[in-house]
């Protein structure tokens, strides 16, 4: 047995044992609605003004159960991935999140919904509900896929410059990156992207000029400073779709929206003049 | 843990799908997922940064799950009279918090490969009846107050060891050696329970655990038992 066993354990147990996780599991199960449950937990609390609307938001995005349709969407995800890749178990989250048509719309309305009934059970004054979104009207389903050009070969020991499975493909914090996101096929209309870098708990947009080319595929090509990416492991958080669609913060970025695509990777950025 | 689940399916079923029957699991997918769902997200919905790649990690536990022919959930042992769904849930609680840190690049977690993992049959052992809270009352017993606060702080907040020891007021590096000594001593506690017989029913230990829970106080919405001071750091989003 190793030394994580029990520690990891006895936290899984609390974790699972609390009051609030109780409420949480009959939503989850569809046994509560998710109104409901809010209101429970809300209840429950001594001082009810402690409880933080924002983690009441987060609770509800995680807690109502997908649809029907979502979840065999899911489903099906993990069965091919599985007869395909019995060999590597592990669903990388640099891999994009690819959800698309009416099952991933309703996926996105669900979320509002339980959005919108955590503000009414906060009680806010005069909180509208939300508008639900008209999926067609900005319906993404282009299969962007991520290309990284410009690594630094210096930093990955020689002139070779395919990385190696394991190894985050590296800039030289002096150098540029370029991205190119594609699709699968030519996009019409309008497509914008806005690009978040992710370190530990923190999550910084970064100012890109993009270029989009009439066929929808958009490239990226900054000096890695210009960005203000800094030396370590960044993960790149690309939200490529409909202009309008595709939000400017990180809080608003939900998997499976229809209205873009979400592509991930993760870099590292390195000096070679330290090195050197 | 006093939540109940819903029923468990038949012994058979759950046996087929973890033998390869594809419509056994499609059925065994289904009725677990909430599940699954729900333990995971228990972990997740504490960091914000997270929760928008929620499906994404579900996926990734539910991969785990049935990597190698489902050898984590072969470790289920029904013998030992507790519900499947209970194993489940620990599984991948344990499992969403393990990649949760390791998304956000918190270092510390040796997240070996499952396949090689025996900590899973280790836990079957542990969800023995009553064994967990009776294992939590000596925690709370023999563990100091920075014990606790580093216990809480680590394995319930999601806080690195880092953050751990600002807060503290201690050097990083006392931090990380007093976790490694916090390891083996709750690893030593939970052998040590082990060896003896569990007792049924004892109703003292539930008053004890919910004297110590009470002690601890609910710092978090999800009835966190972090002191206060160690409240989970929110996200720093930053726009430049």
């Amino acid at each position: 047995m190793s030394e994580h066993g029990a520690p990891e354990t006895i936290a899984a147990h609390m974790v699972l044992s609390e009051s609030a996780a109780e409420v949480w599991r009959r939503v989850a199960h569809g046994e509560l609605t998710l109104e409901a449950g809010v209101a429970r937990v809300i209840e429950a609390r001594a001082d009810p003004g402690g409880v933080e609307r924002a983690e009441l938001e987060r609770a509800g995005q995680v807690f109502a159960p997908p649809t029907a349709e979502r979840r065999e969407e899911l489903l099906e995800a993990l069965l091919k991935r599985h007869r395909g890749q019995e060999r590597e178990a592990v669903v990388s989250l640099a891999e994009r999140a690819k959800t698309k048509g009416a099952s991933a719309s309703k996926g996105w309305i669900v979320g509002l919904l339980a959005a919108a009934a955590v503000l009414v059970l906060w009680g806010l004054p005069g909180a509208p509900p939300p508008e639900p979104p008209e999926p067609q009207q900005h319906a993404l389903a282009a299969g962007y896929e991520l290309e990284l050009a410009g690594m630094s070969r210096e930093v990955r020991g020689g002139p070779d410059p395919e990385p190696q499975p394991d190894e985050l493909p590296r800039f030289d914090v002096d150098g540029k990156i370029r991205v190119d996101l594609v699709p699968d096929d030519d996009v019409e209309g309008s497509i914008t992207v806005v690009v978040f870098a992710l370190q530990g708990t923190k999550a910084v947009r970064l100012e890109v000029e993009p270029r989009v080319h009439p066929s929808g595929t958009v490239d990226i090509d900054m000096p890695v400073r210009a960005l203000g990416l800094s030396e370590g492991e960044w993960e790149l958080v690309f939200a490529v779709g409909r202009s309008g669609a595709v939000p400017s913060t990180w809080e608003e970025i939900s998997v499976g929206a229809p209205g873009y695509e979400l592509v991930r990777t993760r870099v590292e950025i390195v000096s070679t003049r330290k090195r050197g | 843990m006093s939540n109940e689940g819903p029923k468990d399916l038949p012994r058979e079923a759950i046996d087929r799908a973890l033998d390869g029957d594809a419509a056994a699991f499609r059925r065994f997918y289904h009725h677990y997922d909430p599940t699954v769902r729900w333990a995971v997200g228990l972990r997740v919905y504490r960091w914000p940064l997270l929760v928008p790649l929620f499906d994404d990690i579900v996926q990734e536990v539910w991969a785990r799950l049935v990597h190698h022919d489902c050898k984590v959930l072969r470790y289920y042992d029904r013998d030992r009279d507790v519900p499947f769904s209970r194993f489940l849930a620990f599984v991948s609680t344990r499992l969403g918090w393990r990649l949760g840190k390791r998304h956000l690049k918190h270092p510390e977690p040796e997240l070996f490969d499952v396949a090689d993992d025996d900590d899973w049959g280790f836990l079957m052992r542990m969800l023995h009846q009553d064994f967990l809270e009776r294992l939590m009352t000596l925690v709370r017993e023999r563990l100091g107050d920075k014990d606790v606060a580093l216990f809480e702080g680590f394995y319930l907040e999601g806080q690195t060891i880092r953050e751990i020891a600002v807060r503290l007021g201690i050097p990083e590096n006392t931090a990380y050696q007093r976790h490694g000594r916090l390891r083996h001593k709750l690893s030593a506690l939970a052998e040590e329970l082990l060896g003896q017989r569990p007792s049924s029913g004892a109703p003292e230990l539930v008053a004890t655990l919910l004297a110590m829970v009470s002690l601890l106080g609910h710092g978090g919405l999800g009835g966190s038992l972090a002191p206060a001071g160690l409240e989970t750091p929110g996200v720093e989003v930053a726009h430049e």
